[in-house]
């Protein structure tokens, strides 16, 4: 049985379709990678998931973890989910001393709370916990801050990581160690963890399954191994035709993206096809009939023409 | 802040304090030289009357009939010596004259900021946390309005009602007049004085720290920290005190150094209507009666409280947020 | 007068209160109590002896007492300090007695040597118009402890000296002041008297507290044991107090007029303007005859029938003044005169006069226009200045209004001569020679408030003046100030145009309220707090 269950899930923001009908599994121990250009509804599905949409939201579907419906879009996960974000920086407050931060909202006893944040601390890798504790977010490197965020994800000691694009803001060096921590605690916690990324090459390096997003519409969902090999979806392969040599560094998927054109408003959505306007495949039926997810192999493809 | 900062803060703000207290000096004598009329003119004349003799002697003994220069010079000079002069309107010492009303000054600012930054702070987050809703815009009405009051007139309604018609403090006066109070009996007394003039001088910046207090909950309740705070489980109040309200005080604590000029300016007229023997007082009694030494030593005194106020600011806000080091 | 139809409805409103209770049945006066007191301007110099105004006197009497001071009635002067008094009949000497058994409130006695210090060192060179009166005077006798002869250089008129007692002659303790500076002698601050309250604390900026002198002469009093003084500088604030009851008396017109109807209509509350007959003031109309048009005194005496004075005392004063006449003022039994030229309300006579005088109606119906400076001094005298502007506009006259704070009115009105109508308002003090003929005689430089500043130069009126001043039949003397009023309005170099003394707010339950005409300047030895 899967870990997280997602059905039909929708995220509108007024008339904008941030997130339309996404349906996925993510199993225990599991590593899945989601990934599509900026506004792809990425952020969107991970808060969804998170319980930390905001009151703009109005949300539609079912999330099952653990078996359990969550039934509270605006509620925390408590014990199961934890996520980690993109800016470090601004994810910290800037006020509140680290120690303080990562133990938060564990309700320790005064006493406790210095030994368990510096722990926490520890088991992220951070050098010198002790005093660390008692550091400002300020006087923190972006890869420490970073491992502080992690840090706060871990003390809640949920079972499900979500990550959303935690290297994006971090030099190159840096976003190696913190991916290598982020699977190292996945193996030692035995989480599973939700991947946000625009970067293929962490994709392939880190993720078991890869779900790529379009237009808030799932395009494909692949093992890792096969997209990269045998991709299906028309937009899947522009992507991996756009991207680098492996092993230089890889820039954001967005500036990236060679395929003319960019992603259709949304307020509401385009008939048909989400990428039919971009796409070179695209005829008649595209542009009138909604393609729905169908498998091909292990992989499952939203194409008429795939 | 570290330790050695605190030196440092107050050591810069210092540096600073002299040019500006020595512009203060030269505007404010400049000033008083070109309004019409002259101590002798008003001393005489709330004397009752006199002769021209009369006149002249006083100029004489008051160094009135010397060239201004010759009189600034004077001034200067005995500043330099920390010496604010005599005043002969007052027959005093400007330092007693002073010394004698700062408390009630400084009092009244106290309490009055305290009132405004608490009341501000707790209505701006209950503005902010729902920004649009009914309570916002209830909150946003009644602090325009706080604002255009004119604070004479709230003090006089504050009289009307809370001491006229429903007997509950005092119309005015610093203390209760010969009441042989000592200890805490006093100290009560005065308290239940200051009701009043606190919450008219008050109301004003209540008003200005609200909305700020406001837009820094809205703006801060939207940033990242906020949201993280949520994903890991921290409570709802927690978050709006502990992490909202907390990161968008730092903007108020800022503006209580900004407001100190304004906040002894409104004092003058709350000391009037409350019959409260403070500084702002004797500057307006001083001004009616061209008493220049007197005006100058408020003036520059008046500067020193601003400096003052806005170095506790500075240390405060350096308290508050790590991030701020003294420079 | 006004003041009748006040007190017919305070008469009144007490006969309803008898009716509902024993208010009169204790006539008895009852001893102890304390009095609160508004103290609207503050003072810094509580010299009685030095300085001679309202709001000096309305503490510091309390604690210096004068020779004399003035009575309702009879020769309206009752002793103090003096018991009797003789001029000799060349007006070069007057002899006091004085009171015997009279201690300072330090315990010292009171003696001849403190009035003679007092008369040479502070009365004649010191006193703001002590300085004028007593300026021949040249030596004090005093042949025993309790005997002072004044001498003078020059005869001077008994009748002046006897005006002068009330506000010109509170004697100060020789001990205390003799070979110091007197205007920088502490005790200006916390002054020791022979009087009925000795000073017991003095906090400038919030009260001054008095405390019942038991040692006092006049054996039995005062009734109270404390009257505090409150510096209450805001008038609203002294009308809240009032309807708060945390006030029981406010003298010299201490509350805004615009709360007199609500504060009158109180019951525990009296409103009056009875007890300053003896310093009335008059609301003045100032024109400057340097100017071309004013000069004339066609266009002066058009000016005042062009006003309506009833109607502003009916509307300005709210009903609490009387219209002038003359620069004597009605109150006044000893010198005031009916017999002046009288300039009623007249538009047409003004137009008249104006026309006859050569200025005719220009552009959009003005003849000329004017400076218009009213004085800040009172609500009255400001709004004097508007009704002038409103009644001058009917006669083609353009006034500009031009507004100043104390300082920069003195300066404009009675150094620079800035203006060509000003309202003002002098007071007269008893005897026309203290502060009144001062308003007509050259020769006053520039700078002295209240004074000739307005180019008024008139041979005839400085001759009449100088003879009264010397004159030393009392008869006579009278009879040379009634033409000195007659001249005075001949030539109308200012307009008295109307005669306003103040309002005194007082508790019900206050007994002896405004029996004397200084009352608020007196030492209110009998006032008492019913229960
Ligand atoms: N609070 C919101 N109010 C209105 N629209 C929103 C809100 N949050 C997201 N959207 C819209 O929803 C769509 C999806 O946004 P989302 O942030 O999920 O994209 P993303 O894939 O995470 O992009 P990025 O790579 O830039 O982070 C976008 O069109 C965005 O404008
Ligand atoms: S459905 Fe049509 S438009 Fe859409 S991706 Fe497939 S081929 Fe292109
Ligand atoms: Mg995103």
């Amino acid at each position: 049985m899967s870990l997280l269950q997602i059905d039909q899930l929708s995220v509108r923001f007024g008339a904008t379709m941030a997130l339309d009908s996404l349906s996925l599994a993510i199993a225990a121990g599991e590593t899945l990678a989601l990934v599509g250009e900026s506004g792809s509804g990425k952020s969107t599905a991970a808060l969804a998931i998170a319980g930390l949409l905001s009151h703009q939201a109005t949300v539609t579907g079912t999330i099952r973890f653990d078996g359990q419906a969550l039934t509270d879009w605006r509620g925390v996960r408590q014990g199961g989910i934890a996520m980690v974000f993109q800016d470090a920086m601004s994810a910290l407050n800037p006020v509140h001393r680290i120690g303080a931060q990562v133990v938060e909202a564990l309700r320790l006893p005064r006493a406790e709370q210095r030994v368990a944040a510096a722990r926490f601390l520890d088991q992220v890798g951070l050098p010198q916990p002790e005093r660390l504790v008692d550091a400002y977010p300020h006087e923190l490197s972006g890869g420490m801050r970073q491992r502080v965020g992690i840090a706060i994800a871990v003390a809640q000691n949920p079972r499900l990581l979500i990550a959303d694009e935690p290297t994006t803001a971090l030099d190159v060096t840096i976003q190696a160690q913190i991916l290598a921590l982020l699977r190292d605690l996945k193996a030692r916690l035995g989480l599973s963890l939700l991947l946000v990324t625009h970067d293929l090459g962490v994709v392939a390096e880190t993720a078991d399954r890869v779900a790529v997003l379009y237009a808030g519409c799932l395009m494909e969902l692949a093992p890792a191994a096969a997209l990269f090999t045998s991709p299906h979806h028309p937009y899947t392969q522009g992507l991996l035709e756009a991207r680098p040599p492996f092993g230089t560094q890889a820039p954001m998927l967005a500036e990236l993206v060679e395929i003319p054109g960019q992603l259709p408003r949304l307020d509401p959505p385009p008939a048909g096809c989400r990428f039919a306007a971009r796409c070179d495949r695209a005829d008649q039926r595209c542009r009138a009939e909604q393609p729905v997810l169908r498998p091909i192999a292990d992989t499952l493809v939203a194409c008429h023409h795939a | 802040m570290k330790p050695g900062q605190l030196g440092q803060v107050v050591r810069r703000r210092l540096a600073h304090a002299v040019p500006v207290l020595l512009v203060v000096a030269l505007a404010t004598f400049g000033l008083l030289k070109l309004a019409p009329g002259d101590a002798v003119d008003v001393l005489i004349a709330t004397g009752g009357g006199g002769d021209a003799a009369l006149a002249a002697d006083l100029r004489r003994a008051y160094g009135l009939d010397q060239p201004w220069p010759a009189q600034l010079a004077h001034y200067l000079w005995r500043l330099v010596q920390l010496d604010l002069g005599y005043s002969f309107v007052h027959n005093r010492p400007v330092s007693h004259l002073i010394w004698e009303r700062l408390p009630v000054s400084l009092l009244l600012m106290a309490s009055a900021t305290a009132f405004a930054v608490g009341f501000g702070i707790v209505l701006g987050v209950s503005a902010g946390q729902t920004p649009g809703g009914w309570r916002d815009r209830l909150i946003l009405s009644v602090g325009l309005v706080l604002y255009a009051m004119p604070s004479f007139w709230v003090g006089l309604m504050l009289i009307l009602i809370f001491a006229v018609k429903l007997a509950l403090f005092p119309v005015g006066g610093f203390e209760t007049a010969a009441s042989d109070l000592t200890g805490i009996a006093r100290v009560l007394d005065i308290a239940w004085h200051a009701v009043l003039p606190t919450v008219a001088l008050a109301l004003l910046f209540v008003s200005v720290y609200l909305r700020l207090m406001r837009a820094g909950v809205v703006e801060v309740a939207s940033a990242d920290f906020v949201r993280t705070a949520r994903a890991k489980g921290v409570g709802a109040t927690r978050i709006l005190w502990a992490h909202v309200a907390r990161n968008a005080l730092l903007p108020v604590v800022a503006m209580v150094g900004v407001q100190a000029a304004t906040l002894l300016g409104g004092a003058v007229v709350i000391e009037s209507v409350f019959s409260l023997p403070g500084l702002g007082r004797l500057a307006y009694d001083s001004v009616l009666a061209r008493d220049l030494v007197v005006l100058l030593g408020l003036l520059l005194t008046s500067a020193v409280i601003v400096i003052a106020i806005n170095t506790v600011v500075d240390l405060v806000v350096a308290a508050l947020d790590p991030r701020v080091v003294a420079r | 007068m006004v003041d009748q139809a006040l007190s017919r409805r305070t008469v009144l409103a007490a006969s309803s209160v008898l009716a509902a209770g024993p208010a009169f049945a204790q006539a008895q006066p009852r001893r102890g109590g304390t009095l609160q007191v508004a103290y609207n301007t503050e003072q810094r110099n509580l010299n009685a002896a030095m300085v001679a105004s309202n709001a000096v006197f309305l503490v510091a009497s309390k604690i210096l007492e004068p020779l004399a001071d003035a009575v309702y009635g009879g020769v309206g002067l009752t002793p103090k300090l003096a018991t009797g008094w003789n001029a000799a009949s060349d007006g070069l000497s007057i002899t006091f007695e004085l009171r015997r058994g009279v201690k300072w409130h330090d315990g010292r006695d009171f003696t001849s040597a403190d009035v003679q210090y007092s008369a040479l060192e502070v009365w004649r060179k010191l006193s703001n118009f002590g300085r004028s009166v007593f300026r021949s005077l040249e030596t004090v006798d005093t042949p025993d402890a309790h005997t002072a002869i004044l001498r003078f250089s020059r005869p001077t008129p008994a009748q002046l000296i006897w005006n002068a007692l009330p506000d010109l002659t509170a004697v100060l303790p020789r001990h205390l002041y003799e070979g110091t500076d007197v205007a920088q002698n502490p005790r200006n601050q916390a002054p020791v008297g022979t009087g009925p309250y000795k000073l017991a604390e003095n906090r400038p900026g919030q009260f001054v507290t008095l405390e019942r002198n038991a040692e006092y002469w006049d054996a039995g009093k005062p009734y109270l044991d404390r009257l505090v003084f409150r510096v209450m500088p805001d008038k609203g604030a002294i009308s809240a107090a009032h309807e708060a009851g945390q006030l029981q008396l406010s003298c010299f017109s201490s509350v805004p007029l615009a709360d007199l109807k609500r504060l009158q209509s109180l019951p525990a509350l009296s409103v009056s303007n009875r007890g300053y007959e003896a310093s009335p003031y008059h609301a003045l109309i100032e024109l400057n005859l340097r100017r071309t048009e004013l000069a004339d005194v066609r266009v002066r005496r058009a000016i005042h029938h062009a006003l309506d004075l009833p109607r502003v005392v009916a509307d300005v004063f709210d009903g609490f003044g009387t219209v002038g006449t003359g620069p004597v003022p009605t109150t006044s039994q000893l010198f005031y005169t009916t017999d002046t030229p009288r300039y009623g309300f007249d538009l047409a006579r003004a137009n008249a006069l104006l026309d006859e005088a050569g200025y005719r109606r220009g552009a959009g119906g003005m003849r000329f226009q004017l400076k218009l400076v009213p004085a800040p001094w009172f609500d009255y005298t400001v709004l004097l200045g508007d009704y002038i502007r409103q009644a001058l506009r009917q006669v083609g006259i353009d006034c500009q209004l031009q507004r100043f704070d104390a300082p920069g009115h003195l300066q404009a009105v009675y150094r620079d001569h800035q203006f060509d109508i000003a309202t003002g308002s002098p007071v007269f003090r008893n005897d026309p020679a203290i502060s009144t003929t001062v308003l007509y005689r050259t020769g006053t430089p520039p700078g002295v408030p209240w004074s000739n500043q307005y180019g008024y130069a008139s041979q005839a009126m400085d001759q009449l003046i100088d003879q009264a001043a010397g004159e030393l039949d009392p008869i006579k003397r009278v009879a040379l100030y009634h033409q000195f009023q007659r001249l005075a309005m001949e030539d109308l170099p200012v307009i008295p145009a109307v005669e306003f003394s103040f309002l005194t707010v007082a508790d019900r339950r206050l007994r002896n309220v405004a029996n004397t005409p200084r009352w608020a300047m007196s030492n209110w030895a009998d006032l008492w707090l019913d229960a």
